[in-house]
């Protein structure tokens, strides 16, 4: 799936998931190698909480604010609270023992290449809530419940804190 | 990009727009002329930067407060959540006729709890009137709500008004000072006072609700009766 930016009309971000992954600890030990960002779909909330989170990192290129060597892993530090960027990489990124993963990239060829390096099956990102540790993103994230009792979307309050992070 | 102005106040611009695909809310703090250009954007970007912050604190209370999206530090403008469908309280209270008791006293105890959380984190919302909260209908299965009369109808068929959430923190600020909590609410006192004069128990109801949840009620309250006298004295004698 594509999506683009309205702030920033020259990217577009191309998103794949892939499930039964049976190579992640070759994947993750050449994170640096691939131009992507590998994304743990257990602690995403939504599609927008990626968006939130590219749109802040494509913002820091663009301002030169950079957090991390890459667009990429400043991608994966936005979609977490923490501000230690190693833990968040590891927690939010590509861990060995995962078996399934979102690949993130602006440029459409690297979703071929990954498909060549990925062991796994290509799976509907429609299925994204499956995955969702909604209990887990609740504690990592410090979410109350009289904050979700507002809306019910555990997507606002992560964006709010995603938006005002290392503000 | 497409964006459409909805309101210009003294501090900034509002607008409507898109981001991820969705209506957002856009708000931007202009120039002032007469300040030093540089110093002008320090001075915007630490309001906008002070207005995010407290908006963020007081939705993790459960202030009922529009995300954020997205916050453009250096052009001073922050991408928002728009509360839709959704109508300011002033405009409700202004157009709607004959609102039961019911609703009236729910309005009033949402108001009353969401100032009482802000200051429970001390922190002073700086501007509360009726135009900067808005009302949130539940909206029942299959409704259309077009114009601010169909979302008025939606309100009064329901007895619950709704979510009210606290749009405007562009002057809030932190203090643990009963006075400055004291100062919040008579604001607000004077301003449903003035707008809304046919309301006569609205803010009586709101400060119940601000009771039932504020800590410091019993000395923020003590306090306003003390502002309230030195506010009419300004009147007689000022
Ligand atoms: N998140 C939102 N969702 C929907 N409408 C909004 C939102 N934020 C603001 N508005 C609309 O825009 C108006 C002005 O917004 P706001 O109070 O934040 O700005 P302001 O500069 O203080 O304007 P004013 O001086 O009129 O109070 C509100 O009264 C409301 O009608
Ligand atoms: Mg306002």
């Amino acid at each position: 799936m594509e999506f683009t930016f309205e702030l920033f009309p020259e990217y577009t971000l191309y998103l794949q998931l892939y499930i039964n992954l049976t190579n992640s600890s070759e994947l993750r030990a050449n994170v640096r190698n691939f131009d992507c960002a590998f994304i743990n779909p257990s602690l995403i909330t939504s599609i927008k909480h990626i968006l939130v989170a590219a749109n802040r990192a494509i913002s820091g290129v663009k301002t030169n604010t950079k957090k991390t060597d890459s667009i990429y892993s400043d991608l994966v530090y936005y979609l977490s609270p923490s501000c230690n960027i190693r833990s968040t990489l590891s927690q939010f990124g590509i861990q060995d023992s995962s078996t399934s993963i979102i690949i993130a990239c602006f440029d459409p060829q690297t979703l071929i290449t990954m498909d060549s390096a990925i062991c796994g099956s290509k799976d509907s990102l429609d299925t994204l809530a499956s995955f969702t540790n909604f209990k887990e993103i609740q504690s990592i994230f410090k979410i109350s419940d009289s904050e979700l009792s507002i809306d019910h979307s555990f997507t606002n309050a992560v964006s709010s804190r995603i938006a005002l992070k290392d503000l | 990009m497409d964006r459409h102005l909805i309101a210009q106040g003294a501090e900034g611009k509002v607008f409507l727009g898109k981001l991820f695909g969705e209506d957002v809310v856009i708000k931007e703090r202009i120039a002032r002329k007469y300040r030093h250009p540089l110093l002008d954007a320090k001075i915007r970007q630490k309001r906008i930067l002070q207005e995010t912050r407290n908006m963020g604190k007081a939705r993790k209370e459960g202030v009922p407060i529009p995300a954020v999206l997205f916050v453009d530090a250096a052009n001073c403008v922050i991408f928002m959540e728009k509360i839709t469908p959704g109508i300011t309280v002033k405009e409700f209270l202004l157009k709607a006729q004959d609102v039961s008791k019911e609703i009236m006293i729910d309005l009033a105890h949402k108001i009353g709890r969401n100032i009482a959380l802000l200051h429970n984190i001390q922190c002073i919302q700086g501007d509360l009137t009726t135009s900067n909260m808005m009302i949130k209908p539940f909206v029942s299965l299959g409704a259309e709500l077009n114009d601010s009369n169909d979302i008025i109808q939606e309100i009064l068929k329901n007895k619950d008004v709704g979510t009210v959430y606290m749009i405007d923190f562009g002057l809030s600020f932190i203090s643990n000072l009963p006075e400055d909590m004291a100062v919040d609410l008579y604001v607000l006192e004077r301003a449903i006072g003035s707008l809304h004069p046919e309301c006569s128990s609205l803010f009586e109801d709101i400060l119940e609700g601000y009771k039932q949840n504020c800590t410091k009620a019993n000395i923020n309250l003590t306090r306003l009766s003390q502002v309230r006298l030195r506010g009419r004295k300004r009147l007689a004698f000022g």
